[in-house]
């Protein structure tokens, strides 16, 4: 792992890493960088747009209504700016059929208790399913 | 046993947060807080296994804070709960050739066996013989039968008739179960069998080792 490499691991079945500014988790997919969008890094990730709704363009104005959507623009932006601040991190997964094997492992799990953390071996995820009945 | 790990849920910028995830890592850890599990002004908070903690309400006055007899759990309990004392000051005769039990049985104690297993009897009673020369018995049942060495003759051909003696002794006692309660009974007889042997101001003391 690098300075510019953070770790993937698995929370609530999701797979996080946290960022080394202010150790917020982020959702993570492998093969692409992750970018912090907590307030204190690049909220502008989630930027949000509104649009009118769909079916009332014809009408007058005074009669719309609005709908929120991804600013995509706005989140490309965002994206680009901290690759340029060099804010912009390589996610470090496990190979890709240990990553398998381990999303196999915890998917008999109730949500709660799918954890998974670097070091940690399938065969541990596995045993401790036995053990708790689910498989 | 197993249990699921307990790993907090890792918010992440603009989740949509439920009412399930509100429930499980707000509602119910704060249910197993210890300001939720204590009620009772004195209350004390011990874990009872990981991450699990338990309440033990106040004792009384003077008690002292010491582990259960399953080693498991901490308690109040009385200080002198340890050591037991029975006496009985009744005068009664035997002649039983074996130590069994006066018209008024006892004295009596029960104790609960610490982790060595052992336990000190202390007994002893003033002894009179109604035939000169004659020996009077004590010993200590623990509910299975005399204890190992606790069976002793007292009074004896130095004495006449009637004539009042001290009897008793201390011994150690082995092989109990810890956490066990046993009780434990003085008990009489005269090795004659014709004559008859006395007993008054009875006392036992057991203390768990």
């Amino acid at each position: 792992m690098t300075e510019k490499t953070v770790q993937a691991y698995v929370n609530d079945g999701r797979w996080l890493a946290r960022c080394p500014d202010c150790n917020g988790a982020n959702p993570v997919k492998r093969g692409e960088l992750m970018v912090c969008g907590h307030m204190s890094c690049f909220p502008g990730l989630n930027a949000m747009a509104q649009r009118i709704k769909p079916g009332l363009e014809k009408l007058p104005p005074s009669k719309w209504l609005f709908v929120n959507v991804p600013d995509l623009a706005e989140r490309e932006l965002t994206r680009q700016e901290a690759i340029k601040r060099g804010k912009a991190y390589e996610v470090e997964f496990p190979p890709e059929k240990e990553q398998q094997a381990i999303d196999k492992a915890l998917r008999p799990r109730p949500v709660h208790a799918m954890h998974w953390q670097p070091g940690q071996t399938v065969k541990e995820l596995t045993d401790l399913n036995k053990e708790m009945g689910v498989s | 046993m197993a249990t699921w790990p307990t790993t907090p849920h890792d918010f992440t910028p603009f989740e949509v947060v439920t009412a399930s995830i509100l429930d499980a890592n707000i509602r119910d850890p704060l249910q197993l807080a210890p300001n939720a599990i204590v009620t009772t002004q004195g209350d004390s908070l011990i874990v009872l296994s990981a991450n699990t903690f338990g309440r033990v309400a106040a004792g009384n006055y003077g008690d002292v804070w010491r582990m259960n007899s399953a080693e498991d759990a901490q308690e109040w309990a009385a200080p002198g709960a340890l050591d037991q004392f029975a006496f009985i000051s009744t005068n009664e005769a035997t002649s039983s050739t074996f130590p069994a039990n006066l018209a008024t049985p006892g004295p009596s104690v029960t104790v609960t066996i610490l982790a060595s297993g052992e336990v000190e009897i202390e007994f002893d009673a003033e002894v009179y013989n109604n035939t000169s020369g004659q020996i009077s018995i004590m010993g200590v049942d623990d509910g299975s039968g005399i204890v190992s060495g606790t069976q002793v003759d007292v009074g004896g051909t130095n004495y006449g008739a009637n004539d009042l003696n001290p009897g008793g002794r201390t011994k150690k006692a082995t092989g109990y179960t810890p956490g066990d309660s046993v009780t434990f009974t003085l008990k009489y007889g005269n090795d004659g069998g014709a004559d008859s042997a006395g007993f008054r101001d009875r006392s036992l003391k057991v203390r768990p080792l």
